[in-house]
Parts: C-alpha cells; structure tokens; sequence
C-alpha cells in the first residue's frame, strides 16, 4: 500500500496481481464480452494507482475488506462508464466455455456450474437491467446510487431492478424445476 | 418451489462471490503502459537513487577529526614572522634537539640546536608576564650564567656565543640563521674561534642522549632518549581510526547456485588496543542477491495461501549492518602487513523481496512478496576475514579484506540460511 502511494511499480504490479482476479469477477457481472471486461479492469487499475492517495483508511484491523470496497466502486463506476460509452445496447453472441475455471471434484462442479448458469443469465439481462440487478441485489447499492450513476430517475431504477428479476425468476421457474439443488 | 426474492437474492449473491471464472487474462505490461501514459513517476525509484547520498556527508567527519589532531603538529610552512601560539612553541621546541654537551672539564651545558623558530619562540617565552630569563653564554669553553632582567620583545636564550643582543632587537644567534642545516653542519658555522667545541664533539652530541634543562619561565623541554636531530615520524599508528568500505558481495543459501552479485558500502571506526589488536564496529549498507529452494524458506509468516508449497524463492534484501570486530595484524614492515578478523554482525532488514514459485492442490503459481523493516537478526551472523594493508601517506592505509559471513540464525521474515562472501576494500584514517 505504501509503495502504492510512491508509485513504487513493483508494489503496483503486487497489488494488481493479487486482486485481479476478484476485479474481474466484478466487472464481468457488468460487461458481456470477457475481452470487454479484461480491458475494464485494467483501466480501473490504472485509475486506482493514479488516485491512489485519495485512498484513506484509518482502521487498520479492516483495512483489507476497506480497500476492497474502495477498489470494487472505482471498477463498477469504470464498467458503467463504459456501458454508457455504447449506449447501454445489449451485445449479442455466446460465451465460449474456456472463460470458465470448473473444479474436478462432482459435488463442487455442481455448485460451481449452477452459479455459472447464474451469472450467466445475469449478463443476458438488457445491460440497463443487469446494471440495476448487479448494483443493487449483489453490490448494495441504494436506489438513489444507481439512479445517480446512471443519470436515472430512483423510480426507473426500481423499475429497471423488478424487470430483472421477472427475467430472472422465468430462468428459475424454467430450469430449477428438474435441477437437484439445495438452497 | 417457489423461490422468494430473498432467497433469490442470496443465491445470486453467493453466485456472484464464486463462480468459476478464468482469471489468468492479468496483462501488468498494459497496465504499466498506460501508468506511463498518464504520466506517472516512479518517484520511489528516484528516491532509491540518492538513498546512498547521506553516507557521503559522514566522511569530511574522518577529515574533520585529522584536521583536529593535525592542528597541534608543527606547521612546516610557518615563516619566523608568523605567529605561533605557545603550544606550538613547545611543540616547535621539541622538534628542536637540545643536547647534553659535556666538554673536558666543564659543567655540563645545555645547547640547543637552533632552528628558525628560535627568535620567535624565545620572544614568545620573554612577553611571559614575570619571566626573568636566565641566559647561558658559553665564552672561551667556559659557561657563565648571566641573570639580567629581560624586557619583553627582547631575545633572550642563545647558547652560542656569537649570538648578539641589542636594545630593542631580536636578533638571531648565527646559528639560528643557519637554519636547515643538519647539528654536525651546524658546529661549523659562525666563527669558529668563538665555538667551544669542535665537529668532534658536535658529532657525539648528535649521538648521545638528550637531558633537559628547566629554566625558570621556560617551557619544559624534552625529548626521549632514543631521538635523533632528525625530526622522527611514528612508525605504528594507535588510538582512533575511520574508515570507508565497499566491495561486491555473493550471498547463497545453504551453497546452492547463486544470484547476481550484490555490494556491501559503509564506514567503520575503530580503536587499537595494542600493537597488534584493534577493535571496530560501524555501519554498513548491505544489498544480498539470493536463489534458493523452497524446503529452506520458513513460510510461516509470509502471506502464502492455505496448503501451499513453495518450489523455489529468490530475491534481495536490503539491510544496514552492524559489525562488531575484533582484528590482530602480523605487520611485515613499517607500512604493511597481513591481518585476520573475527566479529559478530547485525542486520537490520529494509527492504525483502521474495519471487515465489508455489504449488497449490497441484498447480503451480507464482507470485512476489515485499516487505519493509520486517525483522532484525542481532547478532546473528558471525564474520570472519583476513587480508593485507598497506599505509598510504602518513595518515591513511588502505586495506584489500575478502570475508565470510556465515549465519548463525536464520535471516529475514523467512528465515533463510544466508551466508555471504566478497571482498571489501577500504581506506583508514588514523587520527595519530
């Protein structure tokens, strides 16, 4: 952290390569494509270091979780950002299995698949929906946030989140019917 | 079933947090880039070019304390014009032989051989408040003591007969004036019918023994026996000396291959003891390059996951060093000669970089770790050196030293074996 302050590069690159991966996972909630996505991080990477020092935390004993949270906004706010650049239009196409890490064990390639199935489905929400479903349910976003990031009304917020879910509980109606899970 | 919204919520939630998703796609390089792009100094890279600059400002310290002790010495370039305080004048005095002359029948007299700082010496003694100088001409052979009382400014002291006083002037005895000239090539100058004594004589004076005489007001003079007429250097330093190192370094762990070479740069003081022994300690500026493999590495405090196992580390550390050490020297002559050392040092760790190759439920991942001011290993490595020094001047020596440290503990957050050779060169300065 400190050598992030002095823009030491080989703390950067520490720091970057340790919390790529959750950064990913955040931002290919938000963005379709995986390429899209990957080039989303690394753009909210260099926003972390250049504003590095705006990064304040005076509780030690959180200052992990604190850091974290500070990181997953500058990354949805540069997803979001990039949404806007396109207009929020849907992006069409599949997503080639490679994208997907399954673990070898049965009963963990269960959980794993069905939470594939999950995101899935949440990226194929029209992106103004999935921005308000990703924010809100998963991220703890109020509806007065999204509504501010997005240049929304609260009403079209909540709106664009009770949209979703139908979309969403169609997937479940359809698919959990015959599927083994427990909850 | 029917799913709530709550339950809904949290299975994508908890969905969110682990789905399997590839993240090998990292790409530092683009990153770094654009970090360029935007402008973005490496300011802690500068910084870590002048960390080393506030070594420099301790060494005028070493010139400063010579300075000091070459303060009192004899300034050769001082004319008999100059002023001159009256330690000088006593230092100036006893650079100056005096002789014990004894002539066939004679009470014993006291000559001194004069040097071109006799005038001024001696009207340095006569301004002395209550002086009242006794002066010693030697006529004829015999010696004759004159008590007059003296003005101040005036000479006062010649042991040679030609010498000459008149009111209100300083004047030189001839053999003051003959200055530069060697005592056996003294006793010729002048009148040779006014000197008591021939070369003969002169020439055992240069030989025998030295006495002293106290005249009141005088500062006391003296000389070891052993002295000549020539002004004699000391031929083995003593008491405080400063020196400056640096030399490469080659660090291994437990004797497996070894990384690049890295540098050891500092200063030490010491202080002779005797003849032949000397101790030090002082600071150090140590960068040790390492590779080892993973079953040497204690992970316990490095920030691994869970169930990891590390294949191979390597790195460099930063660290200040503490020696303390203990040397003798066999000298082969007066200005050179072989030493060994022993001692025990201390490194306090700056800067330690770990590049980790781990396994992990069977795959492989490779990660880098930092930390600062994380531990100090006192006493904990033990060196041992030996090598050759050769003066240099009159005030310094310079010293060729390879070395062995060999760890006693384990070193650094992880508790390696390190054990670092090289070879160090320094250059001493001796206060005396």
């Amino acid at each position: 952290m400190e050598g992030c302050v002095t823009n030491d590069p080989k703390s950067q690159k520490r720091l970057y390569e340790r919390y790529y991966g959750y950064a990913l996972k955040v931002v290919f909630r938000y963005i379709y494509r995986y390429d899209k996505a990957v080039d989303v991080v690394n753009d909210g990477f260099v926003k972390i270091f250049i504003h590095f020092k705006r990064f304040e935390c005076n509780d030690r004993m959180h200052l992990e979780r604190m850091w974290m949270g500070w990181m997953k906004r500058i990354m949805i706010n540069t997803a979001i950002d990039e949404l806007r650049k396109n207009n929020m239009i849907p992006e069409i196409g599949g997503l080639p299995d490679n994208l997907w890490e399954i673990a070898d064990n049965s009963q963990g390639a269960d959980q794993q698949l069905l939470y594939k199935d999950l995101i899935t489905e949440v990226k194929r929400l029209p992106p103004s929906y999935r921005v308000a479903f990703n924010m809100y349910i998963i991220d703890g976003f109020t509806h007065a946030e999204i509504a501010k990031q997005l240049g929304i009304s609260v009403g079209a917020s909540k709106s664009n989140l009770s949209k979703a879910r139908m979309h969403l509980r169609k997937f479940f109606d359809k698919d959990l019917r015959e599927a083994d899970v427990c909850i | 079933m029917h799913m709530t919204n709550d339950d809904m919520d949290e299975l994508f939630s908890r969905a969110a947090d682990e789905y399997p998703l590839n993240t090998d796609s990292a790409d530092w390089v683009s990153v770094m880039q654009q970090l360029g792009q935007a402008g973005l100094a490496h300011t802690r890279h500068k910084k870590s070019e002048y960390k080393l600059l506030w070594l420099l400002l301790l060494l005028p310290i070493g010139f400063i304390c010579g300075r000091m002790s070459d303060s009192a010495a004899v300034n050769p370039t001082a004319g008999p014009g100059d002023n001159i305080s009256m330690a000088e004048a006593v230092r100036i005095k006893k650079s100056t032989p005096v002789a014990k002359l004894a002539g066939p029948g004679k009470s014993p007299v006291t000559v001194r051989i004069a040097s071109p700082y006799s005038t001024q010496i001696s009207s340095l003694v006569a301004t002395r408040p209550g002086f009242n100088a006794a002066s010693r001409r030697v006529t004829n052979g015999k010696p004759r003591q004159t008590n007059e009382p003296q003005q101040a400014g005036k000479k006062i002291v010649s042991a040679f007969p030609d010498a000459s006083q008149r009111d209100g002037e300083v004047t030189a005895p001839v053999a003051a004036q003959t200055s530069g000239l060697q005592p056996d090539e003294m006793a010729t100058a002048g009148d040779p019918e006014q000197q008591p004594f021939g070369p003969a004589i002169i020439n055992r004076i240069s030989r025998e023994p030295v006495a002293h005489v106290v005249e009141p007001g005088f500062p006391i003079l003296s000389l070891p026996a052993s002295s000549s007429q020539h002004v004699t250097r000391m031929t083995r330093h003593t008491g405080l000396y400063y020196s400056f190192l640096a030399g490469p370094d080659i660090s291994t762990v437990k004797f497996q291959r070894t990384s690049r070479t890295g540098y050891s740069i500092g200063i030490l003081a010491g202080y002779r003891l005797g003849k032949s022994w000397s101790m030090e300690t002082g600071l150090l500026w140590d960068r040790k390059n390492y590779y080892s493999s993973g079953q040497y590495l204690d992970t316990t405090r490095l920030k691994l996951p869970m169930h990891s196992i590390v294949n191979t580390a390597s790195g460099y550390c930063d660290m200040f060093e503490i020696p303390v050490n203990l040397s003798y020297e066999f000298r082969l002559g007066k200005e050179h000669g072989w030493f060994i050392s022993a001692g025990l040092s201390s490194y306090l760790m700056k800067n330690e970089d770990y590049d980790l190759n781990y396994k992990r439920y069977g795959v492989s991942y490779t990660t880098e770790y930092g930390y600062r001011n994380a531990t100090n290993n006192w006493f904990s490595v033990a060196t041992l050196s030996a090598g050759y020094r050769k003066d240099w001047g009159k005030h310094f020596s310079i010293r060729f030293e390879p070395y062995i440290k060999l760890p006693l503990r384990g070193i650094g957050i992880a508790s390696l074996p390190l054990q670092s050779s090289g070879l160090t060169i320094r250059i001493t300065r001796f206060t005396h």
